[in-house]
């Protein structure tokens, strides 16, 4: 009796195939992108730089021209403005979603599909020094063609939460260690 | 056989890293250029396969840019890929008046930009 070999990759491994080679290009964009943000927010010392690092990865990698940085001295004491870019940048949200940012220290951050009232920010991002909540970071709109953040958003939100607040506090000990040095 | 040449043209240090991270695994050459100046000198002299350039730039914006180098007769041909903060109508009319061949928007979708380099390269 002749035998048939059987076909060596069948049509339901290719898919699975495709499916892997799709699943594994989306890990490295995020991963890219999770790189370069880190890599851009640690790379400097300089108050400004840093602060540019900061406008470069919001605007660049989440999209947005339209947001502010707060900054506040010690617990207690008010933010206050460090940087602003577009049309209603300085404004800070309500009280409520302040007191669950700040207080709670977790990202907000507003889905495509969500029920949140439309002049809620898209994103509003404690800046961390450990569990120390420093500065904010409100987001008030993306670009037109973003309809909300996506998950990928959501992780730089999470990667500036802990690492821009310290980027900045870093520069914040680098300049007062070079002006006693002086 | 040598590789294509690819110039990315942005005046943020994020993107210019990112699109060039994104590009990695690509088999094609990545330079980059600042602004539209910079990249309308570097496109006359090296003549790339491709430019990526973003619209809104100092000196001289991607849409001046490519105005400037659809007029001259070295590097009328290099297809041109804008990428733009914004998918509306009118900033896409704009571009395409401006001789770009195709755009992509903000944040940079790299699987995206690579298909449409290889649509204009012809791969």
């Amino acid at each position: 009796m002749r035998m048939t070999s059987p076909a060596l990759y069948s049509a339901a491994d290719e898919a699975r195939a495709t499916a892997r080679e799709g699943a594994s290009a989306r890990m490295s964009f995020v991963l890219a992108n999770l790189y370069v943000a880190m890599k851009r927010l640690h790379k400097s010392l300089d108050r400004e730089e840093v602060i540019a690092a900061i406008e470069d990865v919001i605007a660049t990698q989440i999209g947005s021209e339209d947001f502010a940085i707060f900054e506040r001295e010690s617990g207690g004491e008010p933010f206050l403005v460090s940087s602003s870019i577009g049309a209603g940048a300085a404004r800070m949200p309500d009280t409520r979603l302040l007191e669950e940012v700040v207080e709670g220290g977790a990202v907000y951050g507003r889905a495509v599909a969500s029920c949140d009232p439309p002049d809620a920010p898209a994103a509003c991002i404690p800046l961390k020094v450990g569990e120390r909540v420093t500065g904010l970071i409100v987001i008030h709109r993306l670009f037109p063609h973003k309809e909300g953040l996506n998950s990928l958003d959501l992780e730089l939100c999470d990667l500036l939460a802990d690492h821009a607040g310290v980027a900045l506090y870093a520069s914040a000990l680098h300049a007062r260690s070079t002006a006693e040095e002086q | 056989m040598s590789r294509k040449k690819i110039l990315l043209v942005d005046d943020s240090s994020t993107a210019l890293l990112l699109t060039r991270l994104l590009l990695r695994s690509s088999p094609y050459e990545i330079t980059t250029a600042r602004n539209g100046r910079e990249a309308v000198v570097f496109a006359t002299l090296e003549r790339p396969d491709a430019i990526v350039m973003d619209v809104v730039m100092p000196h001289m914006s991607g849409i001046e840019a490519c105005k400037a180098l659809r007029c001259a007769e070295a590097t009328r041909n290099i297809p041109i890929i804008l990428v733009t903060t914004r998918g509306d109508g009118e900033t896409v009319e704009a571009g395409f008046t401006s001789g770009c061949n195709d755009y992509v928007t903000k944040p940079i979708n790299g699987p995206e930009l690579l298909s449409k380099l290889r649509d204009q390269l012809g791969e």
